[in-house]
């Protein structure tokens, strides 16, 4: 075996007992590869690492790997699907606001684990220019709403690079947030009360995307008509 | 002063009784007995000593209703720490004897010796430390019992029974175990030999000698908080504010996290309470937490199992470790073949 070779087999050993040891969880069967859509949190899935490794591929793989093991330690399928909401798109911003519940627990909890955590939306907007800012269409609402939600639940200052990324949807979801958050706080170790009580926080945030898709859809139309008329100008 | 030269009729019957929750901070209250003067016997308290409850709880009825007590657990748990810390506050006498391969019979027992006496060597009996402390109102604590040799154990079997008497051979004599002479023993392994491989020297026990104790009781790892706490109290003289509590709680975390790999079979090296507390004091001696780390666990470790460790000290503190600490012999090999 080459030192390359061996330099993955070792990163994906460790990697493996990582998540094993976070989770508390000895029966998993973890492997490497492309798929990384688990449906069953027994058969895990993790990126499969490149010949290069760099640092920076380890540091993505390493935040996929710990937000699954918080997810395996600290959240119940049963109870979430219990609590859903029926419509895809509440449903969408229900389990965004799980996923920020347990990987906030873990980011309270482990200084190294907020690191690795902050690359898995980083790595989503590695083609944008983070300097610059960013316009509402190229960053995800789901996004904008898991940073500022673990913001205010860890109490922690995130990588300014996240702050770019939030500050889109900033003025809009900041009010709803800090409204709720003291309470969702309070209930952050108990998945089913946090979820309960982040229903009517899915309800408002809810009503904020659709209006901004509604004015979307306004300056959509209007453009249209604008080159309709124009076109129907230059036709004349 | 030697041992042997002591007067055992000047100590007798506990006479006082403290309350359990008043003295080891335990959630039951029961008044045990105890003597209200300590001498030269009875060890040192230690003002910072965590009581387990169950653990308390069992020792305690060894003491108050001569009860045998096995313990069992983990390396650098407190195993013997917790007997002498109780025996320090009921003022009972302590003695530990470590039962490694090197301790025969003879060492027990009593053996023949030549001394000098009017000018003319003679030879006399000197009895051992097990016909001392059974005269006596002793708390004898028989640490590594699943170390000890066959023929020391069948020695030590005599006495497991409460009301068990030692014949003397040598000297043709029959000892009656003093009223309050007490039996305790610790072990890694709970006598069916060891599993994980950690616990090299230790052997099966006798199902015979298994039998007679009274009472086994189970002493692992305390809960993160606890463990930070005793931590923190324990280098509290040495620690000049070097450590804050955020990078103490750290260490317990990496700890645990080892313990888990440990338990899942990925790491063959467990990190015991004992550990994070060297690996703070070597932190603050050399005023670095990472290279505490490095001489106080890491360098312990297969070094092929080196780079898991690395994985989480990142997640407890945050950053890595230098990869020269983790590279292997073999790596740097290949590298120079490349």
């Amino acid at each position: 075996m080459t030192n390359k070779n061996n330099k993955i087999e070792n990163f994906k050993k460790s990697i493996s007992s990582t998540l094993k040891a976070i989770s508390e969880t000895k029966n998993l069967n973890i492997n490497f590869g492309n798929n990384t859509d688990d449906k069953d949190l027994n058969e895990i899935t993790l990126p499969f690492p490149s010949v290069q490794l760099e640092d920076m591929e380890k540091n993505e793989i390493r935040g996929v790997a710990d937000s699954l093991a918080l997810k395996i330690k600290y959240h119940d399928e049963k109870i979430h699907h219990s609590i859903k909401p029926k419509s895809k798109s509440a449903n969408k911003i229900f389990n965004t606001i799980e996923s920020a519940r347990y990987e906030s627990i873990g980011i309270i909890e482990y200084k190294g684990i907020k690191n690795n955590i902050e690359n898995n939306i980083l790595k989503k907007y590695k083609n944008n220019n983070l300097k610059k800012n960013l316009k509402k269409e190229e960053v995800q609402f789901e996004d904008a709403v898991q940073i500022m939600l673990q913001e205010n639940l860890t109490g922690k200052k995130f990588h300014k690079d996240l702050n770019q990324i939030s500050n889109v949807w900033r003025d809009e979801l900041e009010p709803i947030i800090k409204e709720n958050i003291n309470l969702l706080k309070t209930k952050i170790d108990s998945q089913k009360d946090f979820s309960n009580l982040s229903l009517e926080l899915v309800k408002k945030l809810q009503s904020i995307q659709s209006q901004n898709e509604l004015e979307d859809d306004e300056n959509d139309e209007t453009d249209n008509n604008d080159e309709n008329e124009e076109n129907f100008l230059k036709v004349k | 002063m030697d041992i042997q030269e002591d007067t055992i009729t000047s100590r007798n019957l506990p006479d006082t009784k403290v309350s359990t929750k008043k003295t080891f901070n335990l959630i039951k209250d029961i008044q045990v007995p105890a003597y209200s003067e300590p001498d030269q016997y009875v060890p040192e308290i230690d003002p910072t000593y965590y009581f387990d409850e169950e653990t308390t709880l069992a020792i305690l009825a060894g003491f108050t209703h001569n009860r045998r007590v096995l313990i069992q657990g983990l390396h650098g748990t407190g195993k013997s720490t917790h007997i002498e810390q109780i025996a320090a506050r009921l003022n009972w006498r302590c003695i530990r004897v470590n039962l490694d391969s090197h301790i025969s019979r003879i060492d027990l027992l009593g053996k023949d010796a030549i001394t000098l006496k009017d000018g003319k060597q003679i030879t006399v009996f000197k009895e051992g430390i097990l016909p001392w402390a059974i005269q006596s109102p002793t708390a004898l604590v028989f640490d590594e019992y699943d170390a000890g040799r066959p023929d020391v154990m069948f020695v030590i079997q005599r006495i497991l029974e409460s009301e068990g008497r030692l014949t003397l051979l040598d000297q043709s004599k029959v000892i009656t175990p003093h009223q309050n002479f007490r039996l305790f023993g610790t072990a890694n392994t709970i006598g069916l030999g060891d599993t994980t491989g950690l616990y090299h020297g230790t052997q099966q026990i006798n199902q015979g000698q298994m039998d007679r104790w009274n009472i086994v009781t189970v002493l692992n790892y305390l809960s993160e908080e606890v463990e930070t706490k005793i931590v923190n109290s324990k280098i509290q003289n040495l620690n000049k504010n070097f450590l804050k509590k955020d990078n103490i709680s750290n260490m317990v975390k990496l700890a645990s996290l080892s313990r888990n790999g440990f338990k899942n079979g990925d790491l063959s090296t467990v990190m015991s309470p004992r550990t994070v507390i060297t690996w703070a004091e070597n932190s603050i001696i050399f005023k670095d937490i990472e290279y505490g780390f490095k001489i106080s666990f890491l360098n312990k470790c297969d070094e092929t199992e080196r780079s898991t460790i690395n994985e989480y000290y990142q997640r407890c503190f945050g950053k890595l470790l230098p990869d020269e600490w983790l590279n292997t012999i073999s790596e740097k090999i290949i590298d120079n073949d490349e």
